[in-house]
């Protein structure tokens, strides 16, 4: 017999929120302390929302605050924008084939293709007699909330805890340090991170403060370099 | 313009550049899978990237103030630390911003 099932009780809805409860925790967090900081730069609570409903990016949104405190120009907020964001273009390889025909939900869960989305929909296992595009939907759809109504509330307690504005700039510099540890206590990355110094050496002394895209041209070309190196040798 | 209309102008902007590096697989690998040269070169870009940004992070502290480069450096340091310690982003991030700002406001 078939009933008739609310949004609430289907089971791709249950299915996809059970996974999502660590993301719920995470989001709420993060996207509070991201509207409070906001907040505290002087920006009105509608630009939050804004940005954690269009971008949907915790490191860039993060990253968008130092820069606005700052006052950077579009070029930088758009090349940061884009270097912070580059390890998206990896994660969809690994979707490809999830993705396939999915028709519109494709677009949406693309768009929405956040880290922990991602590590949600390579992880979360199938059940029988449940629409996996569904769960998928479902998935990254809570996600986007939880972010957006993070925000809401760290936009609201920002009206009651107010930051000197030029400090907030340090957010900046230290969210790049802890994505560094965290890159650095993965392993296996200890001679990148050797090119990166010399890229960082060699692109203050061609351009002083205006290292970013020096050093990364440098740093990409050596990759590159040592890389036909390293294969070259294996032909041998 | 505005601080505001050029921080609705830049989000509009980083959220282009946001979505296309999260097509941009599901667009250019549509047919061919990405080569092991390609791979390795993207496995190995936020270790490169990242300490570059920090260091373009940096660039803004005033190196000849000698207590404003201890203020910046020992509130690294409590980040780098904190983190090694918690792996939790936000203790970092906040531990560390917490301290520059009172260290700011207390020294």
């Amino acid at each position: 017999m078939k009933e008739k099932n609310s949004v609430g009780r289907s089971p791709e809805f249950r299915a996809a929120f059970t996974a999502s409860i660590p993301v719920l925790l995470g989001y709420l967090a993060i996207g509070m302390a991201f509207g409070l900081m906001l907040n505290s730069a002087g920006y009105p609570w509608w630009l939050a929302i804004l940005m954690s409903t269009f971008m949907l990016a915790g490191a860039g949104q993060y990253m968008a605050v130092g820069m606005f405190t700052r006052g950077a120009n579009l070029g930088e907020l758009a090349l940061m924008t884009f270097l912070v964001n580059a390890r998206h273009m990896v994660y969809g390889i690994s979707l490809l084939e999830k993705f396939r025909g999915l028709g519109a939900k494709k677009l949406y869960l693309m768009f929405a293709l956040t880290d922990e989305t991602y590590a949600l929909l390579t992880t979360v296992r199938h059940q029988e007699g449940i629409k996996r595009s569904k769960v998928y939907f479902w998935i990254a759809l809570l996600d986007h909330v939880y972010w957006v109504v993070g925000t809401l509330i760290g936009v609201i307690a920002g009206t009651f805890l107010p930051i000197p504005t030029e400090d907030l700039g340090f957010t900046l510099t230290a969210l790049f340090a802890v994505l560094a540890v965290e890159r650095w206590m993965s392993g296996q990355q200890e001679r990148t991170f050797f090119i990166a110094l010399v890229a960082i050496v060699a692109g203050s002394l061609i351009a002083g403060t205006n290292l970013l895209l020096p050093s990364i041209g440098i740093g990409l070309a050596l990759l590159i370099i040592l890389d036909f190196t390293k294969t070259k040798e294996q032909d041998l | 313009m505005t601080d505001l209309t050029s921080a609705v102008i830049g989000v509009g902007v980083m959220t282009i550049i946001t979505f296309a590096t999260r097509a941009f697989p599901f667009v250019v690998f549509r047919r061919h899978k990405p080569g092991p040269r390609f791979m390795r070169i993207q496995a190995a870009m936020p270790a490169l990237v990242m300490p570059i940004l920090l260091a373009y992070a940096l660039k803004d502290t005033p190196w000849t103030q000698g207590h404003e480069v201890l203020r910046t450096v020992l509130a690294l340091g409590l980040v780098i630390g904190l983190h090694i310690w918690k792996r939790n982003p936000l203790l970092s991030i906040f531990g560390g911003t917490l301290f520059f700002i009172v260290y700011g406001m207390m020294v």
